[in-house]
């Protein structure tokens, strides 16, 4: 399982790092391989590329703003859940996307 | 270097007693000011209060992390405050919060290096071994060392 995901708060500043971590930890817990962007007070960094879309199977979307880009992720399963979510309870988040899927 | 900048001791408060939350982003905002970090502390207060709004910063554990990006901020900062008795928070898992790790930045921030000590310090909120240690600590200066240990 390959997973991409976008993490964004309206600050930018703690939420948004706090999910991408939390994300990277459960995905690790649960044997997928993820690459989290954040678009924070510092913009888009650890940018998902054309090249890592191709690979995903699924799209997570950890954000409480409007994100930037958006339209990358069209025609891709996209699950998106408040960024609490992802700091809360990860390995749900990502449970809950693979079970859609 | 940089991080002797954005946390010391006079921004560490132990043993602070408080009823409720918003007592406690009062003693922030307070600590803030006094440390000449702030323009305002009745900005930084009601920064950090419209935050909380839009949802808890209650993460779970015991611990929030409070803050607020606005133009009466003056230098990034990073301030702690560890309650006598804990606080309700509406946290995430429902627990009364101890530990309060607030940060305040300025709404005009340029440069990413404050903001990457900041965003650092949030992705290490997610270890158990940090938190612990943070939770633990008896004294500013050892939560001065735990956290600026993440910087080196």
């Amino acid at each position: 399982m390959n997973i991409v995901a976008v993490t964004a708060c309206p600050a930018g500043v703690a939420h948004t790092y706090m999910a991408k971590k939390g994300l990277e930890k459960a995905a690790r817990k649960l044997g997928y391989k993820i690459k989290v962007e954040t678009q924070g007070s510092m913009g888009i960094e650890n940018k998902i590329e054309a090249k890592d879309l191709e690979k995903a199977d699924i799209v997570i979307l950890a954000v409480d703003t409007k994100i930037e880009k958006a339209s990358r992720f069209d025609g891709k399963f996209i699950h998106e859940v408040p960024v609490a979510a992802a700091v809360k309870n990860a390995v749900k988040v990502i449970e809950d996307a693979v079970a859609k899927l | 270097m940089y991080h002797r900048e954005i946390i010391n001791e006079s921004l560490i408060k132990l043993n602070f007693h408080a009823n409720t939350k918003e007592d406690v982003l009062k003693e922030i905002a307070d600590i803030a000011f006094n440390a000449k970090r702030v323009e305002s502390a009745e900005a930084y207060f009601n920064g950090m209060l419209e935050r909380e709004r839009t949802s808890t910063t209650g993460f779970g554990g015991g611990i929030a992390i409070p803050h607020a990006k606005i133009d009466a901020i003056l230098k990034p900062t990073i301030s702690v405050i560890k309650l006598r008795e804990a606080v309700d928070w509406e946290a995430m898992d429902d627990k009364p919060v101890q530990l309060i790790i607030a940060l305040a930045v300025p709404a005009n921030q340029e440069g990413t290096l404050h903001l990457q000590l900041l965003a650092k310090l949030s992705e290490n909120l997610m270890e158990e071994k940090f938190t612990g240690s943070l939770l633990s600590a008896k004294t500013k200066n050892e939560i001065y060392q735990i956290i600026t240990s993440i910087f080196e």
